[in-house]
């Protein structure tokens, strides 16, 4: 057990962090998300520095991959980059055309980057389908929840995948969308110190305020909370129940920091001028996927207390 | 970063496990019903707790110089999580080996170390903490309690409130101020006072809580010796930072915590409730933030097992662990519904006990304090 | 006791009821700007009925109803969806009725009466938000006319309405609430300018600058430096109609229509939260009627007020929220129906007084717990 980054952890987290300096943020997240596009020059730079095989790399694994998917989704990077560098090695031997999309049993949801997408990962009963996408496979739907979204209509089923690999890819899914929650979080919850340190009101920064002091502190624990639980369901390979566990303190951390952060940011953090909804608005739309809070919470039962009556 | 268990450490906890299934009674459950402070855990725990020193157990966090076997951090968190899955058969002792030991090492003279650390090894002795008081609770560096010197002794007056364990306690880890000129942290010592002086008085208060569970101690021209001081006079602050320190991490609530909602799913399952869509979801949603306590905790003892200094990171762990705790007490009245409200039934118990969860060792307000001003940088008035 | 109304307001609401029936197409209780023009048409129509002026005295030219006329009135418009109560024939014809010049009320109630003549709020501004005692704004008087310099924003509608409510610096920055007044500024006068601020309900807030902005003393309502008690005032004036209750009635049935059209209302869950949810809504209604009562009364009932905000206003969130966890990825869609609640809950607990406020009000005010704000 061990939880500091050992030396190659942190340089590979170092060079990502300076790629997204360079390649994300929230400014070129409002650019992108202005025109509902994929920011198919970020994918490729992680891609072409290997980033995106960190997941079956021979001195990497999950775990430093699920580090990778916090690190862009603090950054604001508009990708899947769950499922490209997390879900889609793990689930599948060859590399399947990006960008890729995750798509849940139930056919013509929205769901994010479909529009764009290449290939796609089909949650079904009875296993997965992998499908190779064409342009007319897919449709754009308007939405203003930070990703571009859209609908898969068709598709080319390349493999199908058995029963086995439908419990993968639903635990897979559920700790990219842990990490991804968990990065969001993070930024969500520090544009807003950085927003009550600075905003006075009253004679003092509202950030001294103690009511709003201990409700911060309380979403700090949580967005920890969320984090170590992510990475180390990564870590030990996308157990069942401890997928589900990541999954269900994300997505119940979520929906308090949306609420508090945005409640602290005031009308500032309500405009668009404000940073603040490039995480918070992801947060809305992330909680929802793959059935959302009492989902993951029912899982994390099915798993922990089989046998359900 | 990684997040296994090394072979040894999984072997270590079977080896624990084993060992409580021998040294339990069989009416372990109801002799732990009444929770550490009873009677029953209480002399329970003398006996339990010297066989766990025979064994090398019960000090071995402790450095070989003062009897323990330097056991890694992460050793002393199995041997903690096993102890207070179970109920925690240890009593009050868990106290002495967390943290009021090690204060002593780190601030006793000789005479007190060679005093009450072999007494702790042996698991024969029960201290209680005299901190609260009536008018200062969680904002203990109001306290009143005064201790004048005169000549070789102290002369305590004043009162302590919400002191567990006070009724079977040996001796009891008091802060009193020492000079009644200052104010705030400044002036505060710490006295290792033995309970049976002349003019200590114990009296239970009665509690939704439990029987026993608390207690208010009056302090009336007891003498004290100015030999049972630990540490420099009027510098006792920083010798209950270094105490507090140790104790937030060093229960394993978050396990006990766990292991109550295994348990109540178990009696969801007997009453048919587990099929119910809301049921498993809460059920669900409270593992998760079990979970999610148990890592941050980890976190806390592996920084102490880098060697690094406490940080704030150890209040993350308790706010997180006490927020488990009450989302299992709730969804324990949730789920039983009136029920929970008979005195003494299962639900009731569980509820109980996680009402203290919040208040005990400084109420979570604080430690959100401590947080938003060392983690988040939020700034004072 | 009676928790009832009178057969006589039975018999209003039901008017208004009957009236709201020809506006049926118009749904701007949100975006309001979006259907300008026929929200304007639907406040001259109410007031050829002086229903802008129902408890304005007579010799101002209203119809001196009791205060429950204007509650029942505003609370089927909500629940309607039609229109949100307009800031003119309120906050600021009252306070022209009660500090206003004999001019200024001849020249300005006679089209607030009408429905002819709007008003946007020029309150907050980037450092005085929730503390308007902050207030920068200057306006600088230089013989009969003020000059005033500033920037106000956060301001809702202010794209659309003819003038603003200005609150604005007379005094020393120092002196606080001490040093405000208050002025009626023409949106077009020289040196406005009204810029959007895009929100993420999909509406706008607005900024406002004002340069050198040349304001005749004429247009000062109330007395040079005297503006904090006015504002106090006028919001005291507005609290039976500021949060309808209706309106979270309807969100309520809004989601449960929603719920059976997608055949979600078997699931336990779905019943269960719906039935959490139907049970906020009678709250909110019971503290909309408090704040009623104790306004007939006569007294302050700024402690109702607030509470009754917070519950309303978490109301609404919670039935939104319940909304969106319903209907699943599908309501991430533009255009949803329940995004669009969603989105609007988002404003309710901040603007007009955040929940935090509000609820300091509640401690101290309510409880008797002292202490700053």
């Amino acid at each position: 057990m061990d939880f500091e980054l050992a030396a190659d952890q942190q340089a590979i987290l170092e060079a990502v962090e300076q790629l997204l300096t360079r390649h994300a943020g929230p400014e070129r997240a409002i650019a992108l998300s202005a025109k509902a596009e994929y920011d198919s020059p970020l994918e490729d730079a992680l891609a072409e520095a290997g980033f995106l095989d960190l997941a079956r790399g021979d001195e990497t694994g999950p775990l430093e991959a699920a580090l990778l998917v916090e690190a862009v989704a603090r950054a604001g990077g508009v990708i899947g980059v769950g499922a490209a560098a997390l879900v889609a090695p793990l689930l599948v031997d060859e590399e399947l055309p990006r960008p890729v999309a995750l798509l849940p049993t139930q056919r013509e949801l929205p769901v994010r980057y479909a529009a764009h997408a290449r290939s796609a990962l089909r949650l079904e009963a009875d296993g997965v389908a992998v499908l190779s996408l064409e342009p007319g496979d897919t449709e754009a739907v308007a939405s203003n929840f930070g990703f571009p979204m859209g609908r898969v209509q068709g598709g080319r089923e390349r493999t199908r995948l058995g029963p086995e690999a439908a419990e993968r890819l639903r635990a897979w899914w559920q700790v990219a969308l842990a990490a991804e929650l968990a990065g969001c979080m993070r930024a969500a919850l520090d544009t807003t110190l950085d927003y009550v340190k600075k905003r006075r009101q009253f004679g003092r920064a509202i950030g001294s305020f103690q009511g709003v002091q201990h409700r911060l502190a309380q979403l700090h624990v949580a967005v920890e909370g969320s984090r170590w639980l992510a990475l180390e369901a990564a870590h030990a390979g996308a157990p069942v129940e401890g997928a589900a566990v990541a999954a269900a303190h994300a997505a119940q951390a979520a929906r308090r920091v949306f609420d508090e952060t945005h409640q602290f940011s005031g009308a500032m953090g309500f405009t668009r001028e404000h940073d603040l909804h490039v995480w918070s608005m992801r947060l809305q739309a992330l909680r929802l996927e793959l059935g959302g809070a009492p989902a993951h919470g029912r899982a994390v039962a099915s798993a922990r207390w089989a046998g359900d009556a | 970063m990684e997040f296994d268990w090394s072979p040894e450490e999984v072997a270590y906890r079977r080896e624990v496990q084993e060992f409580l299934a021998e040294a339990l009674p069989d009416d372990w459950e109801e002799l732990s019903r009444g929770g550490p402070g009873s009677d029953a855990q209480a002399s329970f725990s003398r006996a339990f707790c010297a066989r766990l020193a025979e064994r090398g157990w019960l000090t071995q966090s402790w450095p070989r110089a003062h009897g323990g076997a330097d056991a890694s951090p992460w050793r002393h968190a199995i041997f903690g999580e096993e102890m207070w899955g179970i109920g925690e058969p240890r009593g009050p002792q868990y106290m002495n080996v967390n943290w009021i030991g090690p204060a002593i090492m780190q601030h006793g003279s000789e005479e007190q170390k060679a005093l009450h650390l072999p007494k702790i090894s042996a698991g024969q002795v029960l201290w209680c903490q005299g901190f609260s008081e009536p008018e200062a609770g969680s904002d203990l560096v109001a306290l009143r309690t005064a201790a004048a010197r005169d000549g070789d002794d102290y002369t305590v007056n004043g009162s302590k409130i919400w002191t567990s364990y006070a009724n079977h306690a040996d001796y009891c880890f008091l802060l009193v101020r020492s000079d009644p000129e200052s104010k705030r942290h400044r002036g505060i010592s710490v006295l290792l006072v033995p309970m049976d002086l002349p003019g200590i008085d114990v009296r239970e208060i009665p509690s939704v809580v439990g029987d026993r569970y608390f207690h208010e101690v009056f302090f009336s021209d007891v003498r004290v010796p100015v030999s049972c001081r630990l540490g420099p006079e009027n510098e006792g602050w920083s010798v209950v930072t270094y105490a507090l320190q140790h104790e937030r991490v060093g229960a394993a609530r978050y396990h006990r915590a766990a292991r109550i909602l295994d348990d109540l799913a178990e009696q969801a399952r007997a009453r048919g409730q587990l099929g119910e869509p809301r049921v498993r979801e809460q059920l669900g949603e409270a593992r998760a933030l079990c979970e999610a306590a148990r890592l941050l905790s980890y976190r806390v003892i592996d920084q102490r097992a880098h060697g690094l200094p406490p940080s704030a990171d150890a209040n993350v762990a308790r706010v997180a662990a006490t927020t488990a705790e009450q989302a299992v007490a709730d969804l324990a009245v949730e789920l039983f519904g009136s029920e929970a409200l008979v005195y003494g039934s299962y639900a009731d118990t569980r509820f109980r006990w996680a009402m203290t969860a919040g208040v005990a060792v400084g109420a979570t307000e604080v430690q959100l304090n401590l947080v938003a001003s060392r983690v988040l940088g939020l700034p004072r008035e | 006791m009676n928790l009832g109304f009178s057969r006589e307001e039975e018999a209003f609401r039901a008017e208004v009821v009957a009236f709201l029936d020809d506006w049926r197409d118009l749904d701007a209780f949100y975006c309001q700007g979006h259907h300008w023009e026929r929200v304007r048409a639907l406040f001259r129509a109410m007031g050829e009925r002086g229903w802008l002026a129902l408890v304005w005295p007579e010799e101002a030219g209203g119809l001196a109803m009791p205060l429950s006329w204007e509650y029942l009135l505003w609370d089927e418009v909500a629940y309607a969806r039609a229109a949100r109560n307009p800031l003119a024939s309120g906050i600021v014809a009252k306070t022209i009725i009660r500090h206003g010049s004999e001019a200024q009320k001849r020249e300005w109630l006679p089209p607030i009466r009408a429905g002819e003549l709007h008003f946007s709020l020029g309150y907050s501004e980037p450092e005085a938000g929730s503390d308007l005692a902050a207030v920068r704004c200057r306006a600088e008087r230089r013989g009969d006319t003020y000059v005033v310099t500033g920037q106000k924003c956060w301001q809702s509608y202010a794209q659309d309405m003819d003038c603003l409510w200005l609150l604005a610096r007379t005094g020393s920055q120092e002196s606080r609430g001490a040093g405000l007044s208050l002025f009626v500024v023409p949106r077009d006068a020289p040196g406005v300018r009204v810029g959007p601020l895009p929100t993420l309900d999909g509406d706008q807030l607005n900024e406002i600058h004002l340069d050198a902005v040349e304001v005749p003393v004429a247009s000062r309502v109330g007395p040079e430096n005297g503006a904090w008690k006015i504002v106090g005032e006028a919001l005291a004036d507005e609290r039976h109609i500021q949060f309808a209750p209706k309106r979270v009635r309807r969100d309520l049935e809004e989601v449960v229509a929603f719920a059976r059209e997608h055949q979600l209302v078997g699931h336990p869950h779905v019943r269960r939260s719906l039935a959490d949810l139907a049970v906020r809504v009678e709250e909110a209604e019971i503290w909309g009627l408090r704040v009623l009562d104790a306004m007939q009364k006569g007294r302050d009932a700024a402690v109702e007020a607030a509470a009754n905000k917070v519950v309303h206003t978490l109301a609404c969130q919670e039935i939104a929220r319940a909304a969106m966890a319903f209907g699943g990825p599908e309501t991430l869609v533009d255009g949803n129906r329940m995004n669009t609640l969603w989105r609007q809950s988002l404003w309710e607990t901040i603007g007009g007084g955040t929940t935090e406020i509000m609820r300091s009000i509640v401690a101290r005010q309510g409880l008797g717990l002292g202490g700053r704000r």
